[in-house]
C-alpha cells in the first residue's frame, strides 16, 4: 500500500515536470487530472493560442499515456474519429481490417469539438460513455484509463453547433483557461522565443497507478454534512428560478461529490475539506446551469451565480 | 471494537456529561428564579415547576439536535472536519480511511475535558444560583408580597389544594356576607347623610330597661382554631365578647335600626 505522503510527493513531481514545458496554468492543469482521477472527461473553454495542446499533449506524456488530437471541422465524419474498415492485402488476398480511429488512445484531444457535426459530436459522445466503438457489427472496447479533453472557442460562433445541454452534461468539467500573467507571458516569451528545446520529461505514473489513484479516489472519505452540502449547492440551482432557467441534474451531484474527493487527494489530504466543494462547485456546475434573462440582464455570468449560491 | 470507536465513545460520553451539568445547572437557576417570582407574587410554588420543566425540555431537544463533534473541532483546529469525517466513516475498511483513523486518534489525545467548560461562565452561574436562594430565604423572612398583583388577577382556582380547604374557603365567604339585612360591609350609606339638626338624647336611668350593673368589661374570648379569611395574615388572633345580657343586647340592636329606618 503506497502511503498518502508517497502519492501526495508523485502530484508534486507531476506538476513539477508539467511546469518545464507549460508556463502557469497550474489550477487548470490540477483540474484536468482531478476529471482523470474521476474516469471522467472534460470540457475546456479558452481562446487560442493558450497552450491547450501542449498542456495535454504533456500531461498524457509525463502520465505515460497514449495521446491523439482531433481537430474538429464541419466535414469530420464519425468514421474519422472511431476508425474505419479498410481493405488490406495479405497472403490470403484482399481483406478487411479495422483501422483504429484517433479515438483509440488513452488521452484524446478533441479540439473545437463544437465545430463538429451533431453526428460525429455524438459518435465521440458514444465513445465516452460505454468506453466502447461500435463500426458496423463489431464492438471495439476503448484502452483504460480513457480520457477525452474537448476544447471549445467561445469567440468566432458562427459556423458552429453548439453542444446541446444534455450532451455537455457528460463532461464531467468545464475547465476555463485564462490569458497568463504579465510575468508569466515573459516567462514563455523567454522559454520559446529564445530556446525551442522541449526538456526531456520524467515518466511520474503509468495505468497501473492511474487506475489505482481512481480507485482511491472513490475511497476517500466525506463527512455526511458535506456530503449534505454538496447535493444542496446542486439542488438549489433547480430552486433558484430568479436567476437559473434550468438547474443541475443528479449527475452534478455525484461530479461534484467525486471531483471534490479527487481534490482533496491531489492536496495531500485523506479526507474532503469544504474548501473543496466550493472549488469544484464552478468547473461542475458552469456548463450544467442555464442562466434566464433577469442574470443576463444584470450582466451575470455562470460563475456569478454559483458564487450566490454557494455562499 | 476498533480504536476510533472507542475514542469516539469516550469523547462523546464525556461531552454528554459536560453538557447535562450545564443544563442542569440552567434549569435549577431558572427554577429558583420561578420560585423567587411566586412567592413576591404570591402564587403556589408548585407553578414554578413548569417553566422549569419546559425550559429542560428545550435544552435537551435543543443538545440532541446539536452537532457535538463540530464543538469539538471549533476548540480542538487540528481535528477540523477529519473528527466528523472518521466519525461518519468509522465502519469503513479502505485503507486510506484507517489512515485517517489513526490521525484522528493521535489529535484526540490533545483533546482534554477542561477545553469544553468554560470555568468563568460556570463559576457565574453558581454565584447566581447562591444569590437567588438567599434572595427567596431573605424574601421568605421579611415576607415580601406585591397583594395588588395576586389581587388584580383575582380569586384563581387553586387545583392544588384539597376539598377540604376549599369547603373552608367557602363558609368564610358566606360568613363574610351573612350579614343580617345589611350587603354593604362598610354600613348603610343613609348613615353618612345626617342632617345639620342638634339631637338630643337624654337617658333616664330609672325608666331604662338597661341595668348598667349588668354590664362589665368584655371578656376575651379565644377562638381555635382561627377562623379568618385566607387573605389577611396574622400571628395572632383574640376577640373580646360583651357581657351584657342577651335581652339588652335585642333592645340595643332594635335601637339603632330604629333611628337608621
Amino acid at each position: 500500500m503506497v502511503t498518502l505522503k508517497e502519492v501526495s510527493d508523485r502530484f508534486d513531481v507531476l506538476f513539477e515536470e508539467l511546469g518545464k514545458v507549460v508556463v502557469g496554468q497550474n489550477e487548470p492543469l490540477k483540474e484536468v487530472f482531478a476529471a482523470i482521477l474521476c474516469n471522467s472527461n472534460a470540457l475546456l473553454e479558452s481562446y487560442p493560442g493558450l497552450a491547450k495542446t501542449l498542456s495535454i499533449k504533456t500531461l498524457a506524456s509525463v502520465m505515460d499515456l497514449s495521446f491523439s488530437r482531433i481537430q474538429s471541422t464541419p466535414d469530420l465524419l464519425p468514421s474519422d474519429i472511431t476508425g474505419t474498415f479498410i481493405i488490406q492485402e495479405s497472403g490470403r488476398g484482399k481483406e478487411f481490417k479495422f483501422q483504429k480511429g484517433p479515438v483509440f488512445a488513452n488521452v484524446v484531444l478533441v479540439d473545437e469539438i463544437n465545430r463538429a457535426t451533431p453526428k460525429t459530436q455524438s459518435a465521440l459522445l458514444e465513445a465516452m460513455q460505454e468506453k466502447q466503438v461500435t463500426v458496423g457489427n463489431n464492438t471495439y472496447k476503448l484502452d483504460e484509463p480513457f480520457f477525452v479533453l474537448a476544447t471549445q472557442n467561445p469567440i468566432e460562433q458562427e459556423g458552429t453547433y453548439p453542444l446541446p445541454e444534455a450532451q455537455a452534461d457528460r463532461f464531467l468539467l468545464k475547465i476555463k483557461l485564462d490569458y497568463p500573467t504579465f510575468d508569466e507571458e515573459m516567462e514563455i516569451v523567454n522559454r520559446y522565443a529564445e530556446n525551442n528545446k522541449i526538456p526531456a520529461l520524467r515518466k511520474v505514473f503509468n495505468k497501473g497507478s492511474i487506475e489505482y489513484l481512481q480507485e482511491l479516489v472513490k475511497q476517500m472519505p466525506i463527512a455526511n454534512d458535506l456530503k449534505h452540502y454538496a447535493v444542496k449547492v446542486v439542488t438549489d440551482t433547480r430552486k433558484k428560478k430568479d436567476l437559473i432557467e434550468y438547474g443541475a441534474s443528479p449527475r452534478a451531484s455525484i461530479g461534484l461529490i467525486l471531483a471534490s474527493k479527487a481534490n482533496a487527494l491531489i492536496n495531500g489530504r485523506k479526507y474532503v475539506s469544504k474548501q473543496d466543494i466550493d472549488k469544484m462547485a464552478f468547473p461542475i456546475l458552469r456548463h450544467r446551469i442555464i442562466l434566464n434573462f433577469e442574470a443576463e440582464r444584470n450582466n451575470l455570468d455562470e460563475d456569478e451565480v454559483i458564487k450566490r449560491l454557494l455562499k | 471494537m476498533k480504536l476510533i470507536d472507542k475514542a469516539l465513545r469516550e469523547l462523546k460520553l464525556s461531552l454528554l456529561i459536560v453538557n447535562l451539568v450545564s443544563i442542569f445547572v440552567d434549569s435549577l437557576i431558572i427554577l429558583l428564579i420561578c420560585v423567587l417570582l411566586s412567592m413576591i407574587i404570591g402564587f403556589h410554588w408548585v407553578y414554578s415547576v413548569v417553566p422549569f420543566i419546559g425550559f429542560l425540555v428545550y435544552r435537551l431537544l435543543k443538545f440532541y439536535q446539536a452537532h457535538l463533534l463540530r464543538k469539538v473541532e471549533t476548540k480542538v483546529p487540528q481535528l477540523k472536519e477529519i473528527l466528523r469525517t472518521a466519525a461518519d466513516n468509522s465502519k469503513s475498511e479502505y485503507e486510506i480511511v484507517k489512515m485517517l483513523h489513526e490521525d484522528v486518534v493521535m489529535g484526540m489525545k490533545n483533546v482534554k475535558t477542561s477545553y469544553f467548560v468554560n470555568f468563568s461562565d460556570l463559576f457565574l452561574r453558581l454565584v447566581v444560583l447562591c444569590s437567588v436562594a438567599f434572595l427567596i430565604v431573605v424574601v421568605g423572612v421579611i415576607n415580601i408580597q406585591f397583594q395588588g398583583v395576586g389581587n388584580l388577577i383575582g380569586n384563581i382556582d387553586l387545583p392544588f389544594l384539597n376539598d377540604d380547604e376549599k369547603e373552608q374557603i367557602d363558609i368564610e365567604d358566606a360568613e363574610l356576607k351573612n350579614v343580617e339585612g345589611d350587603i354593604n360591609i362598610y354600613g348603610e350609606a343613609s348613615l353618612a347623610e345626617l342632617s345639620d339638626d342638634k339631637f338630643n338624647v337624654e337617658m333616664s336611668p330609672i325608666e331604662s330597661d338597661i341595668n348598667i350593673n349588668d354590664v362589665s368589661d368584655a371578656e376575651k374570648k379565644d377562638f381555635f382554631p382561627p377562623a379568618f379569611p385566607r387573605e389577611i395574615y396574622t400571628r395572632y388572633d383574640g376577640s373580646f365578647n360583651e357581657r351584657l345580657p342577651k335581652d339588652n343586647q335585642r333592645i340595643i340592636k332594635r335601637y339603632f335600626k330604629s333611628i337608621t329606618s
